[in-house]
């Protein structure tokens, strides 16, 4: 852009500096929902690969039982008869640290002789240590280091012991060392961790023998490598597996996609509505220099550099707006990091390391994100300022019968974007990415309708307000005549409500579901689980504690459950649970089973299994006969049918159901995850509770909660898996609510004129305002109206496809009225919140002045 | 075989626990004891206190005295020879094994991995023809049968490294990604106890000293491989064994070390301590082995070694003795050392020079073993 | 309706009419001490140098500026002392404003157009059409009612723009250049239209123009030269 025109941006900008200002915020805000989503999403993977890398940055593999700890005999045997080098053994579970909240940690032993751990030097975590620690570390029993964020949110001093529960058990562990590193990488990972030596983790855990995992460095390149990895594989006993750690990794985040795909996907919309913002400034922006861009044409600018001017702004705003949203994006990303690594541990696995990283990549994506989108949205409003003839420049309305004349082909165009959506949702696959683009699609069709239904509806409203009068029919009139303005300000607050509404009635219907589900699976009158349990970890209860129950009096009978974490190479990851009869069928709601109740459970206790809805759909197996599972047991490999598939909205990752007694018989495990308690007299629940209480009370880390009790903390952690997607959904609120409020804020004030010769004569104030706020009201309404036939087919699209391929979850749809009301109220806030400061302004204003304008 | 050469805090951290407060302290000899003593401990930074400590002399039982005395801090077992092939082919080799308590007793725990016992090994072979040097080492905790020591049978070993036998005859083995050892041993001459008895006083200090026997000529003949390749071999070993709870001299640099198997049935042990300011130790020391296996002891001011020209190493710069004459007066004896090959630097966790010498002077011919330590500058 | 509506013979009386800007930091008297006197039915020719003050003192009077001093009485109405709210109500009852660009409301039709003044007032229904009925066909346009002004020339426009001024049966009919806009043909017929409804109705009328082709209709003629307002001299 040459000089003289740059000076016509500028001046204009500071002269309009509340524009510039709302397509900063506008833009900026948009920007910092994708990046802080971005940064979330980063975060949350980095997290989980930080915390497998706690020690040997250089492993490449690991040595993993598919469902629980493995012989240590395993590792001495690849040292001394495979004479494999590069080796460290692990042994590790979660613990929880009650003083901090059940905050789950990982503790972690592991042999600092071991080569991998010994000669990975710069990296090693221990490098920091004085001799005397690493001594006290090997030699001493229960001593540890921990990572400097445990012992400062603890308040923790070398020397003192720290109290962490583990299953039933108080552990206590004496603070030796703080893990330090000036690694800035490593230090990352050091977080939610206790470092042990092997033998103490061995003791402190009871895992005397076992090794919870081998890491190890192979160079799958190489022949050499490939053939040491067929020797172990060769050599491992069925059920434990050496597996790459890319692929560990690649299938943790496999699980953890849909959920992070899904708030990538609420970020972009996010942008999509701030493309309509950008649009409706930078066109107002137009019309407002309609005169001074008619006089530069006049005098020679040609039409390119007319184009290039209004681009160079839009560039110019992009780049600011999307540095204070990267800026914005990386403080919001903080709060929303925490909020999705929670998620992921009450879903998917816990992770101990809450990584906070932004990376280039997503500063560069945000960049992109904010620039493009201005310079997409701003690419009418520039080519319509460079079609403006010297000679028409006045006539806005050239534009606006094109516009027009046009709405019946944007119908069009969206009727077919829609079908097109529609189409991509009922294509016979599970593809998520799909399904969220023809969400888009449909989105965008719904936006290019807008116009043509925004007419219609004026037009019905020009009819149905006829009794107010000419005020009442000149409103819908004037809505339609700025139809290039008013429809895409309609359209993205649609778009912007709909979502709204679409997520509330997903999340509520998500939210019934689960009611209904706990009611009916939760049965007993009293239940008995570890406080604060950690999704990955195999502690349990201490099983005498079943015997004291047992013999409690008021207790009718008890069920048992035992949850352990598998990871099969068939199924992947995956929850064992093994319940006894009462939990097993007696009130689980069922897609299909194979035979009533009663002989189900006698299938159950010799081959049988139930599968959750969401075992099934992940692993593709159609609810039906003559299916079977095979797993690995203590026992060996072991082949189940699938008796039924059962409703279940538990643990994303699928649940496989056995027979208590069955799997004792099969896994050599007496631990118990949690107890049902039925109490012969419900009336005297309270008084049992308190017995239980009382009687299990030397046993630390138990929580004995009635029915309702386990019910409501079981909503809890329901209600705090949506608290990203809500927030997120306020915040695609806040943009479409800048949006609309420039929008209309801008086509207000530009009929200043208007508002002159009405008032020239003889329009009262009052009048007038009535009439902004009128056709505010009017515009807020044909949203809000618009919003919910979108909104309720987005939502069906997310409960039926979107839901059932992130998660494998059937939810029953259900709506309530107030989520209608609360589209409208929304619209109707946002856009009459419009008509404030142009009310506000038309009193103030020298009517004078306004007519004497041309 | 690469090991990094930045030595990490925690290798240096035990090494220098190890190889300091040990070996050095073991071999030296220091009137201000106690005064050293002290120091050593806050430099080791560890308590020898409730250690045992040599400060007597001793029966020695064989061959329960091959296996360990957890009781001290310090022990190792240390083989080194000069091996040839029938056609004529000279190589020479160390196999060493360390242990460490890092406490005075062991506390009975469950977990098979609890120990506080720790264990290294280096094996290092010196191939002369070609002029090459190899060295590697093993770590290990001495538990969880990953590595230790025991009498009866006789074995010591790290992960599949060991020296194995009734202590006449052994076998050892080891090996890494280019070379490895087989070899069997048996020991030609009655086993000598070092010093008063098999005592090795290190200092006036009681206590500041350690038990210390050899078999000084031990037939050997195995394979070793090179790059995959395979030389059938036999030669002489030397086995030292010592074992002691001490600290280290401050005002003690290094050492010299050597073992000499002449070829007239002789062996000599010569060490000498340099100190910091450039002089001797007083209390360097060594033995003479007559061909009928009897020990005649040497002071320091039987015995003057002069060294006759150094090699700089390119690999970390030192610059080690390289050429040396010795000087028995009272046993008539000149001898002229030099190494078979100048690089015989171990590159393991702590640098030093351990290496395959022969022995010519004055009607006398033979082969040996020296070590040099303490010669990298300090940082 | 707090304002009197009886007719008297005095239909407009300035006195003392002062106003000024500032401009650039300089006071501009553009109105110096004015003072007036038109009879009802008075045709006045208001004539200047553009810039003059014209407009001024059409907005003035229309209530749509206010006078630094002075007074200005429409009919027995003092309008110094009323509120905004007075004088919209003075604009819309009292007074019909035809402008230079014609400024009619785009989305409401011909018929609409010239009904707003009247529905502003409240009253609605068949009584007010049929009134915009009969004066559309009054300018002419009876067949254009439910046309919109964007169809229609410049000339039909101000037409309409004519009857929209006449709809609340004004006392005083204020034209800024309503003639400005147009083609001298159009232009002519528009003038004839304007006084014709004026005499009709007996209507005080006061038309801003610097073209001298009213001066030969109308009953006085005014100059506004430096401030002044100078009686029956054409400037020209």
């Amino acid at each position: 852009m040459n000089y003289p025109l740059l000076h016509v941006s500028i001046g204009y900008i500071k002269k309009h500096l509340l524009q510039s200002i709302l397509l900063l915020i506008g833009i900026a805000f948009s920007v910092a929902l994708i990046v802080s989503v971005d940064i979330a999403n980063q975060s949350a993977s980095r997290s989980f690969s930080l915390s497998k890398e706690i020690l040997s940055t250089k492993s490449t593999h690991h040595i993993l039982g598919t469902y629980s700890d493995f012989d240590e005999e395993i590792y001495k045997s690849l040292k001394l008869k495979l004479g494999l080098k590069n080796l460290a053994p692990i042994v590790e579970d979660y613990v929880n640290i009650a003083e901090l909240d059940g905050r789950a940690v990982k503790l972690l032993g592991t042999d600092f002789f071991a080569d991998l751990i010994f000669h990975d030097g710069q990296n090693s975590p221990l490098s920091n240590l004085t001799q005397n620690t690493l001594t006290e570390l090997i030699a001493k029993p229960g001593a540890a280091l921990v990572s400097s964020d445990i012992a400062q949110s603890a308040g923790i001093k070398i020397g003192e012991t720290l109290n962490v529960t583990y299953g039933s058990e108080t552990l206590s562990i004496e603070i030796i060392g703080v893990l330090d590193s000036q690694n800035d990488e490593l230090s990352k990972s050091l977080g939610g961790l206790l470092l042990t030596d092997i033998s103490t983790a061995q003791e402190l855990l009871g895992k005397v023998g076992l090794l919870s995992q081998i890491d190890l460095v192979i160079d799958e390149e190489t022949p050499e490598g490939l053939s040491a990895l067929q020797s172990i594989r060769d050599y491992l006993p069925a059920g434990v597996e050496v597996k790459s750690k890319d692929l560990l990794l690649g299938s943790a985040k496999s699980l953890t996609r849909s959920f992070e795909l899904n708030l990538t996907a609420l970020s972009l919309l996010a942008l999509f509505v701030g493309v309509f913002l950008i649009y409706n400034i930078v066109s107002f922006s137009v019309i407002q220099r309609r005169s001074i861009i008619g006089t530069l044409r006049s005098i020679g600018a040609t039409r390119r550099q007319i184009f290039k001017m209004i681009m160079a702004e839009a560039l110019a705003i992009g780049f600011i707006g999307s540095l204070i949203g990267i800026a914005g994006g990386v403080l919001l990303g903080r709060s929303i990091v925490g909020l999705v690594t929670r998620s992921i541990n009450d879903l998917y696995f816990t992770l101990t390391v809450s990584n906070f990283s932004v990376s280039p990549e997503t500063i560069i994506k945000g960049l992109l994100a904010g620039i493009l989108a201005a310079l997409f949205a701003a690419l009418v409003p520039a080519y319509e300022a460079s079609s403006f003839r010297p000679i028409n420049i006045l006539r806005r309305s050239s534009f606006e019968s094109f516009f027009l004349k046009s709405i019946k082909l944007f119908g069009l165009i969206g009727v077919i974007v829609i079908a097109l959506g529609y189409v991509l949702i009922i294509l016979p696959t599970k593809s998520l990415v799909l399904s969220l683009i023809s969400v888009f699609l449909i989105l965008f069709g719904a936006s290019l309708l807008v116009p043509i239904s925004t007419t219609l509806l004026m037009k019905l409203f020009s009819l149905i307000l006829s009794p107010m009068g000419l005020i009442g029919r000149m409103s819908p009139r004037n809505i339609i005549r700025s139809a290039s303005r008013t429809a895409v300000a309609i359209a993205s607050l649609t778009v912007a409500i709909s979502v709204i509404l679409s997520v509330s009635i997903m999340i509520g219907s998500f939210r019934s579901t689960v009611v209904n589900w706990l009611d009916s699976t939760l049965t007993a009158d009293i239940f008995i689980s570890m406080d604060s349990p950690n999704i990955s970890s195999q502690a349990g209860l201490n099983p005498k504690i079943l015997d004291e129950v047992i013999n409690t009096s008021g207790v009718d009978r008890v069920a048992t459950v035992r949850r352990i974490s598998y990871n099969s190479p068939g199924y992947g990851l995956f929850n064992l649970v093994a319940v006894t009869k009462a939990l097993a069928t007696e009130n689980r709601e069922f897609i299909w089973k194979e035979m009533d109740n009663e002989q189900l459970w006698d299938q159950m206790q010799h081959n049988s299994i139930l599968i959750s809805e969401s075992f099934a759909y992940r692993n593709n197996i159609e609810p039906g006969p003559a299916k079977t599972i095979e797993l690995q047991t203590d026992q060996g490999l072991k082949e189940f049918d699938v008796s039924g598939v059962y409703y279940d909205y538990g643990a994303q990752t699928g649940v496989l159901l056995i027979s208590d007694d069955l799997y004792r018989s099969l896994w050599q495990d007496d631990k118990i995850t949690s107890l049902g308690v039925y109490v012969s007299n419900i009336d005297h629940i309270d008084k049992t509770v308190r017995e239980l209480r009382t009687k299990l009370s030397k046993y630390s880390n138990l929580v004995i909660r009635s029915n309702d009790n386990l019910k409501q903390s079981a909503i809890k952690t329901f209600d705090r898996t949506f608290t990203v997607t809500s927030a997120l959904r306020i915040l695609i609120a806040i943009v479409a609510f800048i949006s609309v409020l420039s929008s209309l804020m801008a086509l207000q004030l530009e009929r200043e004129r208007e508002f002159g010769v009405f008032r020239a004569i003889g329009m009262t104030v009052s009048q007038l305002r009535g009439m902004i706020f009128l056709e505010n009201g009017l515009i807020g309404l044909a949203s809000g109206l618009f919003s919910i036939p979108l909104g309720v087919a987005l939502s069906l699209i997310l409960i039926y496809v979107i839901n059932l391929r992130s998660f494998g979850w059937t939810l029953n749809f259900s709506i309530e009225p107030r989520y209608f009301i609360e589209a409208i109220g929304i619209a109707l806030i946002a856009s009459i919140a419009a008509g404030i400061y142009p009310a506000y302004l038309i009193g103030k204003e020298d009517v004078g002045k306004l007519i004497r304008e041309e | 075989m690469r090991i990094n050469s930045i030595n990490t805090h925690l290798i240096f951290c035990i090494v220098s626990l190890l190889l300091l407060a040990g070996i050095v302290i073991s071999c030296s000899d220091n009137k201000d004891s106690s005064q050293t003593s002290n120091i050593a401990q806050s430099l080791s930074g560890n308590d020898i206190a409730g250690f045992s400590r040599a400060d007597a002399p001793r029966d020695f039982i064989f061959p329960e005295d091959f296996g360990p005395h957890s009781e001290f801090q310090t022990e190792w077992w240390y083989y080194t020879g000069n091996l040839s092939t029938e056609d004529g082919r000279d190589f020479g080799y160390q196999l060493t094994f360390f242990r460490r308590a890092l406490s005075p007793d062991e506390i009975k725990r469950e977990s098979g991995w609890a120990s506080n016992q720790i264990y290294f090994a280096h094996f290092a072979l010196t191939d002369i023809k070609s002029g090459m040097f190899y060295s590697s080492e093993r770590w290990s905790r001495g538990a969880a049968g990953l590595a230790g020591s025991q009498s009866s049978p006789f074995r010591v070993w790290i992960d599949n490294w060991f020296i194995e036998g009734d202590p006449e005859t052994v076998k050892l083995k080891a090996d890494d990604e280019d070379i490895s050892i087989e070899l069997s041993l048996k020991s030609l001459k009655p086993i000598v106890l070092q010093g008063d008895q098999g005592l090795s006083q290190k200092s006036s200090d009681a206590g500041n000293a350690s038990y210390y026997f050899s078999q000084t000529r031990i037939n050997s003949s195995g394979t070793i491989s090179i790059d995959g390749q395979k030389f059938e071999v036999n030669g002489l070993s030397w086995l030292d064994r010592e074992w002691s709870t001490s600290a280290l001299g401050q005002d003690q640099e290094g050492w010299d070390w050597f073992s000499l198997q002449l070829d007239d049935g002789r062996e000599i042990m010569l060490y000498q301590l340099r100190l910091k300011d450039g002089g001797m130790d007083p209390f360097s020391s060594g033995s003479i082995v007559s061909k009928n296996g009897k020990l005649i002891p040497l002071k320091a001011t039987d015995f003057n070694i002069e060294v006759l020209d150094t090699w700089k190493s390119p690999e970390t710069g030192t610059v080690y003795p390289s050429k040396w004459g010795i000087n028995i007066p009272s046993q008539n004896i000149e001898l002229s050392i030099q190494p078979l090959l100048n690089n015989q630097e171990l590159l393991v966790s702590f640098t030093y020079w351990e290496g395959a010498v022969k022995v010519s002077g004055n009607g006398i011919s033979g082969k040996g073993y020296v070590e040099l330590t303490g010669y990298q500058s300090q940082d | 309706m707090p304002i009197e509506n009886s007719k008297v013979p005095i239909s407009l009386r300035l006195k003392n009419l002062s106003k000024c800007y500032s401009e650039a930091g300089r006071k501009i008297e553009i109105l110096d001490n004015v003072n007036a006197e038109l009879n009802q039915g008075d045709v006045v020719a208001l004539i200047g140098k553009s810039g003059c003050g014209k407009t001024t003192l059409l907005n003035l009077i229309s209530g749509i500026d206010r006078a630094d001093s002075g007074e200005i009485w429409i009919g027995n109405t003092l309008l110094n002392n009323l509120s905004e709210e007075e004088l919209t109500l003075i604009r819309r009852n009292r007074v019909g404003i035809v402008f230079q660009f014609f400024n009619l409301i785009p989305t409401l039709s011909v018929i609409e157009n010239v009904s707003l003044p009247r529905e502003l007032n409240g009253s609605q229904g068949a009584n007010v059409s049929s009134n915009a009925k009969e004066l559309l066909i009054r300018v002419g346009l009876g067949d254009r009612l439910n046309s919109y002004p964007d169809v229609l020339s410049g000339g039909e426009q101000q037409r309409v723009a004519i009857a929209r001024a006449l709809i609340n049966d004004p006392d005083l009919i204020l034209a800024d250049e309503p003639t400005g806009n147009l083609d001298d043909d159009t232009a002519k017929e528009i003038l004839e239209l304007l006084l014709s409804v004026a005499r009709d109705r007996g209507k005080t009328m006061i038309v801003a123009t610097h073209s001298s082709e009213i001066i030969n209709f109308a009953d006085k003629l005014y100059t506004i030269h430096s401030g002044n307002l100078i009686p029956g001299q054409s400037g020209s």
